[in-house]
């Protein structure tokens, strides 16, 4: 089961609208995933991100190859143990 | 109590539907986008899942590329008011329902366009040679075209217009409110730039839900700006769709009701639906013809169809029609000018209008007789 405290990756989406396709896409591929609220030390939006495993991050970009995301995906890490999401990187 | 008036709205709705809205309200309630808990989430899914069935219908193959508006008026006031500028040229039909006649007419005083009207009665198809002419002599920004008569049922030929269209670089809006879920639409293959569709009448969605396709590359300006439950960081609407064009708290309840529309169209299948219904509006013409002092408005007889028959009867006024048919057989029907009046006058029913039949999936070829009974009755009273 995912684990929350254990997921490192947070991906931002800008549109509820891409959260639901990053979750179908995801999901697809047995990736593991959780959907929680933006952290609000990333961002002030009001939406929804996905919480994923680093170990995941391959499978993840494969999974959103030439997929129809309406808006660029940031994808943040967390440091162990003090939580400070650094960027790690923007899929156009 | 017999329900003719599907062209208007769809009555009765699948019962899949109103489980969908009463499960919405129970045990979702929540805004899609809005906030960060599970029922949010859900919400969000209910759009995504909508999105994708319209998709899947309209043979597209990204759900981003589907706005929804609260009706198909909504939709073509988003298309034209956002793409038309000022001193821009627009060519339509004489079969245009009002939601496109007075969005023109309005921009004709507001940013002076120029509006064109492509001669084309109800009964005959559009002259493509003229067409391709005007497209040749004069410089369109945009062509918009009604897909399926509201007061004949005929099909505008857009495999054949579309192309013409594109050659010219001329945007293309096409209103399919009367066409989308009644006959086989593959977007993919038409291409058009923009398409609209309404929720409520032949989706099986409740009323208060509809939308547009637009394709990549076609920008309209938007009408409404606000929250978006996206880049609530900053003042400016969002650029990336479908926020772009979705301000506001949508209709999640009415978007549940339509998602299971759809899936009721998928699961009977689009083909069984247009069977039945073309045979119960063939019956219909067929024995309407016979009956003395009818006069039926028909598309050509080879051409393609909807199931919508708008009919007149000699010295009856179509309000006295409708209302005879309204309370003495309990049919319900739609008198009148239908907000089409220049489709009226180019079949010679205006001002008077006619009576509209618009059978359904939901009607049987026994409520059809009991139909054609009625306006005998009617008609045979009157005519000597």
């Amino acid at each position: 089961m995912a684990d929350l405290k254990l997921m490192e990756l947070r991906l931002i989406f800008h549109s509820i609208h891409n959260v639901m396709l990053a979750e179908e896409l995801l999901l697809k591929a047995g990736i593991p995933i959780d959907i929680i609220p933006v952290p609000r030390e990333i961002s002030s939006d009001c939406g929804m991100c996905l919480a994923c495993y680093l170990k995941d991050l391959d499978k993840i970009r494969a999974s959103f190859e030439k997929k129809p995301f309406t808006s660029s995906i940031t994808i943040y890490e967390s440091n162990k143990p003090d939580r400070n999401f650094q960027l790690l990187l923007t899929l156009e | 109590m017999i329900y003719l008036d599907n062209a208007a709205t769809s009555y009765p709705k699948p019962k899949t539907v109103l489980v969908a809205l009463q499960d919405y309200i129970e045990n979702v309630g929540a805004s899609p986008g809005r906030s960060g808990h599970q029922l949010a989430t859900s919400a969000g899914r209910i759009l995504y899942q909508a999105r994708k069935a319209l998709t899947r219908l309209f043979q597209l193959s990204d759900p981003g590329r589907i706005i929804f508006t609260e009706n198909a008026t909504a939709a073509l006031n988003l298309a034209l008011f956002g793409l038309m500028r000022p001193g821009d040229r627009v060519l339509t039909s004489t079969l245009e329902h009002n939601a496109v006649m007075r969005p023109l007419r309005r921009l004709e005083k507001l940013r002076n366009i120029t509006v064109d009207i492509l001669p084309g009665t109800a009964t005959s198809h559009y002259d493509l040679n003229l067409l391709e002419q005007w497209c040749d002599q004069k410089k369109y920004r945009l062509a918009v075209i009604n897909h399926g008569s509201n007061i004949i049922g005929s099909l505008a030929p857009l495999q054949a217009m579309l192309p013409i269209l594109k050659e010219h670089n001329i945007i293309s809006v096409i209103d399919g409110a009367q066409s989308a879920g009644a006959h086989p639409i593959n977007l993919s293959t038409l291409d058009p730039d923009i398409f609209c569709f309404t929720g409520h009448k032949s989706l099986y969605g409740p009323p208060g839900t509809g939308g547009l396709y637009i394709k990549e590359g076609i920008e309209p300006e938007p009408l409404i700006y606000g929250g978006t439950g996206s880049r609530s960081e900053t003042e400016y609407q969002p650029e990336f769709m479908p926020d772009k064009y979705e301000s506001g708290t949508p209709n999640t309840l009415g978007l549940a009701g339509l998602k299971a529309g759809l899936e009721f169209i998928e699961g009977t299948g689009i083909r069984n639906i247009i069977e039945h219904e073309k045979g119960l509006a063939d019956k219909l013409r067929r024995n309407l013809k016979n009956i003395p002092g009818i006069t039926l408005y028909e598309p050509r007889p080879d051409d393609e169809r909807l199931p919508v028959i708008s009919f007149t009867i000699a010295g009856l006024s179509p309000s006295e029609i409708g209302y005879r048919l309204d309370r003495e057989f309990a049919i319900m029907t739609r008198i009148g000018l239908h907000c089409a009046p220049r489709a009226h006058q180019s079949i010679d029913t205006f001002p008077q209008g006619t009576v509209r039949l618009a059978p359904g999936y939901f009607n049987n070829a026994e409520e059809i007789e009991r139909t054609i009974k009625a306006i005998s009755i009617i008609a045979g009273g009157h005519h000597g």
